[in-house]
């Protein structure tokens, strides 16, 4: 199979809420383990996916731009991981803060910075409604 | 798998408050609140033992920058214990490992201290 295949594609659906978040990350580390990705990679790709869904998080807690759901989708090619977290709005049930405000440093710029480090690309695409979608993905033995 | 804290009075002012478990978005306020407590109970210095925590993220390294910098508003400290490889790299990629005091072992600060204690 060519990476250029379709890919197996598996995702899951969390609150955007910060107690769920540990669900995406274990999830991940099971697709993870599909791969012929090392120790190193799986814990890379695990804390990038954690990150992400954390700064989702935090940015609909602030914007209170009504996103209620985080939508992470995992697609499986023979040499890459690409991992998309999509913000979800569902009308019916808007979100309300559940978390604390952050520390006053510069926590977006070392949270992008610390992705970057842990994955091969990484892209947020602004969508609609203030809405946003990041994209990670991880190559298996990338030279 | 959920945060775990354990406080142990080392004197007056220094406090130890070991960790297990994972600190993230979720668990990092039970954090920010347990050593704010320690701050308000006199602590000037407190440790933090990361020896046992599987996971840390960014929201984590916020709360001890935060806590640091108010220890510091009185002339305290906060230092880090932290021998495992996957949290210390953390520290290291964002660069905190240079504004945190990080310690390879409960035992080398605990040393440090005594040795000051003796002068």
């Amino acid at each position: 199979m060519s990476s250029e295949c379709i890919p197996a594609t598996i995702e899951l659906k969390i609150p955007c809420k910060a107690e769920f978040v540990s669900i995406a990350r274990l999830t991940v580390l099971g697709i993870s383990n599909r791969l012929k990705f090392t120790y190193d990679d799986i814990e890379d790709i695990r804390l990038a996916v954690g990150e992400a869904c954390a700064l989702s998080i935090d940015k609909s807690n602030h914007a209170n731009n009504g996103v209620t759901e985080l939508l992470i989708t995992s697609n499986v090619y023979d040499d890459r991981l690409s991992i998309t977290i999509e913000d979800i709005i569902n009308d019916s049930n808007n979100p309300k803060n559940c978390i604390e405000s952050l520390e006053d440093y510069d926590r977006d710029e070392i949270v992008i910075s610390l992705i970057h480090s842990l994955v091969d690309e990484y892209t947020v695409e602004q969508l609609n409604d203030n809405r946003s979608m990041t994209r990670i993905t991880k190559f298996v033995e990338k030279k | 798998m959920d945060l775990k804290m354990e406080v142990k009075k080392i004197s007056d002012s220094i406090s130890l408050l070991s960790l297990t478990g994972e600190v993230d978005v979720y668990t990092a306020p039970q954090l920010k609140k347990q050593i704010n407590s320690l701050i308000t109970e006199g602590a000037k210095n407190v440790i933090v033992n990361l020896e046992a925590v599987e996971y840390l993220d960014s929201t984590a390294l916020g709360v001890l920058i935060g806590r640091l910098k108010k220890l510091r508003e009185v002339d305290g400290s906060l230092d880090i214990v932290c021998g495992n490889g996957r949290v210390k790299r953390i520290f290291e990629i964002t660069g905190l490992d240079k504004v945190l005091t990080i310690w390879p072992s409960e035992d080398a600060i605990l040393e440090k201290i005594n040795s000051k204690e003796s002068v």
